[in-house]
């Protein structure tokens, strides 16, 4: 039998030499103490929810955006969702009406469309907010919707203004990685974008991890709180041992740390008022972004729209959807095919969710002088993109109640099967 | 691949498994392999320098060691050519500055250098490795026969970036040896690792912070304010070097091997010789072996032997990068030296002053007076003009007064708002400053100390705790990195 115990003796004695040699190394037991804390900290849930408001980022366009649609007084009555060809043109207009010259980060009103919704349609409460973003895709408009159109702050209607762009921009990786959505994300779970928004292994990866590690998924919380109470601390410290420090002085943005630092400051794009007409070839810049059909992300960009149309009508929110006009030069550079595709999409959701579209891109009042480059339409476009849309709202009667009456009363025409477009 | 970067948290543990899993015989080609595509994930083109240098300094070092007749033809080529290559990539373009600014009085100037050279990671840090091995092969060492073996001493990923420039025959015989796998590397290697990242992430990377904000607007802050930043300065690049060479050899120690320490709390210097002995060890060791003493280190006379001195620093100044303020640097910290020396000649047979250099009071005025003799250093170091760098120095020495005509000695950098580390520059510079002497007591107390299994623990989930909370979305290059 000794051949027989011989293995057992040594394996058992292999066993206790790795179970000792587990037991002395300080860092597993290092990683063990870890997660029990992390654990536990799960389990208590201990810090509140901070506003998400406070916590450090960079100033983006959609940080500025935010901000000030967030300072917002009332219930906006229109919000105007989409890319710069949106917001171009709408700020181009209002800086002529006013004669004065505008920043960008600050002028986030249509105060031409509110003029013209006063004086045609006799609607002056609720202010039309333009909310187009720079880059802004398609997931973009659907993540400011998600995160921001609830409660008092729901618009009246929703104007996507779209272009194929945004849902096949070739510069885009992924609808989780534009400053929107990573900013946005702050504001509402996005548990259930993930698969959309994020395809790669380690997006995924990124976010689980912070799911499922306290500590790391509400660091920024944990140290704003934490910078706030050492600041209040020390305040009377600082109060009584320190001039006031000139360094505060210097654009704050200087003092952030490099992933903080900002994308758009103040003055840094002003829109000037009656820009003499001057026409840039931006070609090249397109024929990146049409590279090609991109059929992964029109296929996750037409979900978004799909999603953001199911929430707008879950809330109550009128959607008219645009087709932005753009020049022969510019729909010359679309891969083929991706355009009509594009379309169809975009007919497809407005009659499903029994919205109004309008294809602007073949109206023949927008013409080449009415664009500063191949996309983007200069104060003159900006002025016939307006009307034409306020055309569409005061030709929908369903469009013109929801501006006009408040919600019992539209409730009202719903439930009568109202679907007058 | 940054040792800051989520690639290196994939690529790290994946190439430690893959190492302990292989046969001995295919570890240090492994290791190679990973080596090379851990350079090649930056320029994938420079791959190419760093193998093409090996290749050629082995076979030099072979030649060396072979013939007889042409050894020291065999040497100048090698030195000469591993310099000339750290010349084009580094110097190339700071020589035709200089000669531009020379030429200017006769209105003439050099032609541009037609393509733009970009820096590859790491050349000053392998070159003088290369120069190491091929001279002390000259000076009667053996040469390393496999070449599997020189090229992993050459590139190994730990070392390879920023160093510790490492000594061929410590590191060599370690491939040699089988060895199994131990909890024990693990335990030695994560938390040299974390503790690296600890000081990188937590300290250098918010410190960076104000110093930015103070170097680039001096005239915004007072003498006071200035020496505060200068202090913080200070410590972000000490923490930020001995951060990064915490990781190394962190990651180093996973793999089995040890590469040697590079600093030795070297603000507790008590002389700026000292200092030299406990400030990025493996480059001044360096430049005495390969430079002071072929120039003729103290064998001649001593106005040779300051020259020498004052060479070697400027020269050690200089490989720091190719700009004047580096230079300067440089030359200040030469100078340092010069005059420590002279000081120690000229007071030798004062027996009062031999006395008092043995009390604690003068042992602690020795130590803030070279601190603070190197804080002066790190302005030229960090400013980003000489004439940014001389006003700070004014500053620093009180002769101008603050803004807004307050008193040079008022303080407004702490009552900055934004972020945090502005008010709490004081406290976590007084913390760190007590940091250095506790490390010290531990340091000397050596192996004495056993702290308790439990307390290491702690100690260890302290800091994944700490790093998780406080790690940006991303951090900042480590500053030696462009050297």
């Amino acid at each position: 039998m000794a051949f027989l115990n011989q293995p057992t003796t040594s394996s058992n004695s292999a066993r206790t030499s790795l179970w000792k040699e587990l037991k002395s190394s300080y860092v597993l037991g290092g990683i063990l103490l870890f997660l029990s804390v992390n654990l536990l900290l799960l389990v208590l849930q201990p810090l509140s929810k901070v506003d998400p408001e406070s916590l450090p980022s960079a100033h983006t366009w959609v940080w500025w955006a935010t901000r000030e649609y967030l300072q917002e007084q009332h219930r906006p009555a229109v919000v105007l969702l989409g890319s710069s060809l949106l917001m171009h043109p709408v700020s181009r207009t209002d800086a002529d009406m006013l004669g004065e010259d505008l920043d960008y980060v600050h002028h986030h009103r249509s105060l031409y469309m509110e003029s013209l919704l006063a004086k045609r349609l006799e609607i002056r409460e609720g202010s039309c907010f333009n909310f187009a973003l720079p880059g802004g895709m398609m997931s973009d408009d659907y993540i400011v919707a998600r995160a921001l159109f609830g409660g008092q702050r729901k618009p009246k209607l929703i104007v996507l203004g779209l272009s194929l762009r945004d849902f096949i921009d070739n510069g885009v990786h992924c609808a989780g990685a534009t400053p929107a959505f990573r900013y946005l994300k702050r504001f509402t779970s996005v548990d259930d974008l993930m698969p959309l928004a994020m395809p790669e292994l380690w997006q995924r990866f990124d976010y689980a991890v912070g799911k499922a590690f306290y500590l790391w998924g509400k660091k920024l919380e944990m140290q704003v709180a934490l910078s706030e109470k050492v600041k209040q601390r020390l305040a009377p410290l600082m109060a009584r041992f320190c001039s006031p420090s000139q360094i505060d002085k210097l654009d704050p943005a200087r003092n952030m740390p490099s992933n903080l630092r900002a994308e758009v400051e103040e003055g840094m794009f002003i829109v000037k008022a009656h820009q003499p007409y001057s026409w840039e070839d931006n070609s090249r810049e397109y024929r990146k972004r049409y590279r090609t059909g991109n059929d992964k992300q029109f296929a996750i960009q037409a979900e978004f729209l799909e999603k953001l149309m199911a929430l707008c009508h879950a809330q109550d929110i009128r959607v008219l959807i645009v087709n932005m006009p753009l020049t022969q030069t510019n729909l010359a550079l679309m891969p083929a095919g991706s355009y009509r595709h594009y379309l169809c999409v975009l007919d497809q959701a407005s009659r499903r969710w029994h919205s109004r579209f309008v294809d602007l891109s073949m109206d023949s009042r927008f013409q080449r002088a009415d664009f500063y480059d191949t996309a983007h339409m200069n104060s003159s476009g900006g002025q016939k993109l307006i009307e034409a849309i306020v055309g569409q709202i005061a030709g929908s009667q369903r469009l013109t109640a929801s501006l006009a009456s408040p919600p019992s009363v539209r409730s009202q025409l719903a439930s009568q099967g109202h679907r007058s477009l | 691949m940054l040792f800051n970067s989520f690639g290196y948290l994939l690529f790290l543990p994946t190439v430690v498994l893959l190492y302990w899993i292989s046969p001995q015989r295919l570890r240090a080609l492994l290791l190679l392999l990973a080596s090379y595509v851990f350079y090649m994930t930056w320029k994938p083109v420079y791959g190419l320098l760093i193998f093409g240098l090996t290749l050629f300094n082995y076979l030099f070092g072979l030649a060396v060691n072979r013939s007889e007749r042409y050894r020291k033809l065999w040497l100048a080529v090698a030195v000469a050519a591993n310099l000339l290559t750290l010349g084009v990539f580094k110097y190339a373009y700071f020589a035709l500055d200089v000669a531009n600014q020379l030429l200017a009085p006769w209105s003439r100037s050099l032609p541009a250098i037609p393509l733009q050279i970009i820096l590859p990671l790491g050349i000053s840090f392998f070159v003088f490795e290369f120069i190491h091995y091929v001279a002390d092969v000259y000076k009667g060492d053996k040469p390393v026969r496999s070449f599997v073996d020189f090229a992993l001493f050459a590139s190994f990923f730990p070392t390879q970036i920023a160093g510790p420039i490492k000594r061929y025959q410590l590191f060599i015989p370690q491939l040699a040896v089988a060895q199994k796998f131990s909890l024990k590397y693990l335990d030695e290697g994560v938390s040299l690792i974390l503790f690296g990242l600890f000081k990188k992430v937590l300290f250098a990377d918010n410190l960076a912070v104000v110093v930015q904000s103070a170097f680039q607007h001096p005239e915004l802050l007072s003498g006071l304010d200035l020496w505060l930043a200068v202090y913080a300065f200070a410590f972000q690049i000490y923490f930020d070097f001995s951060g990064y060479t915490d990781i190394a050899r962190g990651s180093a120690h996973l793999l089995g091997y040890k590469v040697p320490p590079n600093f030795n709390l070297p603000y507790l210097a008590g002389s700026i010789s000292d200092f030299w002995h406990r400030w990025h060890m493996s480059l001044s060791t360096w430049l005495r072996d390969y430079l002071f003493i072929p120039l003729g280190g103290s064998r001649f006379s001593r106005l040779l032997t300051y020259r020498n001195l004052f060479l070697t620093m400027l020269l050690g100044g200089l490989w720091h990068g190719a700009a004047m303020h580096f230079a300067i640097w440089g030359a200040y910290q030469g100078a340092l030296l010069v005059l420590h020396k002279e000081f120690q000649r000229l007071t030798q047979s004062w027996q009062w002053l031999t006395q008092a250099r043995n009390t604690r009071l003068f042992h602690c005025l020795s130590v803030a007076l070279t601190f603070h003799a190197v804080c002066i250093g790190w302005v030229f170091f960090r400013a980003e003009t000489a004439e940014s760098a001389l006003e700070i120095i004014r500053k620093l020495l009180f002769l101008v007064p603050g803004p807004a005509d307050l008193p040079a000695w008022s303080l407004s950098l702490p009552s900055t708002q934004d972020p945090v580390i502005f008010p709490l520059l004081p406290l976590v510079l007084l913390v760190l400053f007590s940091g250095q002497l506790v490390a010290e007591r531990l340091s000397r107390a050596g192996e004495s100390i056993k702290f308790p299994p439990a307390f290491k623990a702690a100690y260890v989930a302290a800091l994944i705790s700490l790093l998780v909370l406080f790690a940006p979305d991303t951090s900042p290059r480590f500053i030696y990195f462009q050297f």
